[in-house]
């Protein structure tokens, strides 16, 4: 339907507005004017910033400059997450551009994981991509495709190929008939107030009796306190790709649609604004 | 109907949260950042000339500070300098523009050889991978061969136990053969030499036996022989005739009957009844004899039979 492919360019095309400021406390020559970018959401911090790296290296001596970091409002932002999913978690209903802070020293080793290359970036990708099609294919689509394939899935990524990527990834969004749709829907939800990372969960998109589950069944059977009563007022926000579906979308599409390029539906559950 | 209803609205609303998404987030930003970082790049560009510029300035300005003139042509010289160096670096950007044209080129060329490079390493691996199916088929061979040559070992070793043992076995089996046999022989030669021993034993009993019979008719020969006789000579001729014209047909034993009782206790000549009785003892019918006694007839039965005399002298035929 020429719907779900609007969808799809729709959701790899998306972008935020982003403003790179120097931490205050770094060493320049001279002051270094923020940089401003649009960053896209379906990729990672580190394969997108190389420019961002340029500019405040023009500013800075060569000893003074390791490994770069980001923080938003304090909280060192995980490269290994989706862009996208930083945004919606971290700053969903603060002022756009989105301001984050760039950093070249005291590298939070508690809070990140190093990246030294974009091997490492690739490495965590494709791993991604093999979990979410283990618990969707039990493996089969991964495995019977070749490395040349793999390495498409990620150049397509890596280039902002859309169609080049989606040639392989429809493959993997591929079910038989006679299931109605994948073994199990590959998610994590993330909460802000959480000790704990995310949650994922096994969950199925038909039920044993042939029901479709939609976003609202997840939710109510993983992570209830997402969906309030008719008569409180919405305490929670449940967003992907910076929209909130309706809760009756059925899980099947969304995970065809709106994955990620890992595959992976990345769910963000934030508190209501309260304006 | 109303489920087509209900998929167009959830459908719609994320088509329609997207589109939202997109004006708010990229598209009110998109033009001014792009604008942005241009005059981020020019600025940074001015600031990169300045210097230069600055720099080449000084230059100029410390080779020209002894020389005399007035302000007018000092600054004069100085546009022109400017003029010249803004040539200069006219001339440097569009070397730079040129160099970047050559560098897009060498870039496309690099990534067709490196496509290519890509496409042999593919193939390579390919046929790497085609050896080692090979090489693991081969192996696989190898191990079956051995397997089976192991095997083979095995059981000739096997039947080489078994040949030994039965060559052993055979060996004690001949040589126990080899002694039965001698003992037979020995014991087949004994028992024919007892069986010699004994026939001789039979042989020499039976010899000693007609030896002494034969004695025993000799001396009773002998004694009969000493005996005197009364002869008379009439009853000697009348015999002696009859004998010959009916001696073979006449029943014997009416002739002695009538005759012996007178006769011949009478005397006969004694060697020839003794010798008509010697003849019958050793086995004369009683049809070729003359006047044969009853005693004759008796004693012709057997060999060994008990041997009598006869107490009269009998006729004797010559």
């Amino acid at each position: 339907m020429a719907d779900d492919k609007d969808v799809l360019r729709d959701v790899w095309f998306g972008r935020i507005p982003t403003c790179f400021t120097l931490y205050q406390d770094e060493i320049t020559e001279r002051e270094a004017e923020p940089f401003y970018l649009l960053l896209p959401r379906v990729s990672y911090l580190t394969l997108v910033t190389d420019k961002v790296k340029k500019h405040f290296l023009k500013v800075m001596k060569a000893e003074d400059v390791e490994e770069m970091w980001f923080d938003f409002e304090g909280t060192p932002l995980k490269w290994h997450y989706p862009i996208g999913l930083l945004f919606d978690l971290h700053a969903s209903n603060t002022a756009l551009p989105w301001s984050i802070t760039v950093h070249f020293k005291n590298f939070p080793e508690r809070d990140l994981l190093h990246c030294p290359s974009n091997s490492v970036i690739e490495a965590h990708f494709m791993s991604s991509i093999k979990e979410a099609d283990a618990l969707k294919h039990k493996s089969q689509v991964i495995n019977d495709m070749q490395k040349k394939d793999h390495k498409q899935l990620w150049m397509g990524l890596q280039n902002d190929k859309f169609d080049q990527f989606w040639a392989m990834n429809r493959k993997l969004m591929e079910y038989p008939t006679e299931e109605g749709g994948f073994r199990y829907i590959p998610f994590r939800i993330y909460l802000t107030m959480s000790d704990r990372p995310f949650i994922q969960k096994l969950f199925r998109p038909i039920s044993s009796d042939g029901y479709t589950h939609t976003l609202g069944d997840l939710l109510k059977e993983v992570y209830p306190m997402a969906i309030s009563s008719d008569d409180e007022s919405k305490r929670y926000q449940v967003v992907i790709h910076g929209i909130e579906p309706l809760l009756e979308t059925p899980l099947q599409w969304l995970s065809e649609h709106l994955s990620h390029p890992d595959n992976f539906l990345h769910i963000s559950v934030i508190p209501a604004p309260s304006d | 109907m109303a489920e087509r209803r209900v998929e167009c609205s959830w459908k719609r609303h994320v088509g329609e949260q997207l589109k939202q998404r997109d004006r708010v987030q990229r598209q009110a930003f998109e033009e001014i950042i792009h604008q942005y970082n241009r005059l981020l790049e020019k600025s940074d560009l001015q600031a990169v000339l300045s210097e230069r510029y600055q720099s080449d300035k000084y230059d100029f300005q410390n080779r020209h500070d002894g020389s005399p003139g007035a302000d007018s042509s000092r600054s004069d010289n100085l546009q022109q300098e400017m003029a010249q160096m803004r040539i200069r670096h006219q001339e440097e950007l569009t070397e730079l523009h040129k160099k970047r044209g050559e560098l897009a080129q060498s870039v496309i060329e690099l990534n067709h050889q490196i496509q290519q490079k890509d496409k042999e390493i593919q193939h390579n691996e390919a046929k790497m991978q085609e050896y080692q199916r090979q090489i693991a088929e081969l192996e696989g061979e190898c191990r079956e061969l051995r397997g089976q040559l192991q095997d083979l070992e095995q059981a000739n070793q096997t039947l080489k136990d078994e040949y030994d043992a039965l060559q052993i076995t055979f060996g004690a089996l001949e040589e126990k053969l080899r002694r039965t046999t001698d003992d037979n022989q020995e014991l087949v030669s004994r028992w024919m030499a007892e069986k010699s021993q004994e026939a001789n034993k039979l042989n020499a009993e039976n010899e000693k036996d007609c030896k002494r019979r034969q004695a025993k008719l000799q001396k009773e020969l002998a004694d009969a022989a000493k005996e005197p006789l009364p002869l008379d000579p009439d009853d000697d001729i009348e015999v002696l005739a009859e004998d010959s014209g009916k001696g073979t047909r006449e029943a014997s034993p009416n002739r002695p009957l009538s005759r012996t009782p007178s006769k011949r206790i009478s005397g006969q000549p004694p060697q020839s009844g003794l010798l008509d009785s010697i003849s019958n003892i050793f086995g004369r019918r009683p049809g070729n004899s003359y006047g044969t006694s009853p005693e004759n007839t008796e004693t012709t039965s057997g060999v060994c039979a008990d041997v009598r005399v006869p107490s009269t002298a009998l006729h004797v035929k010559i």
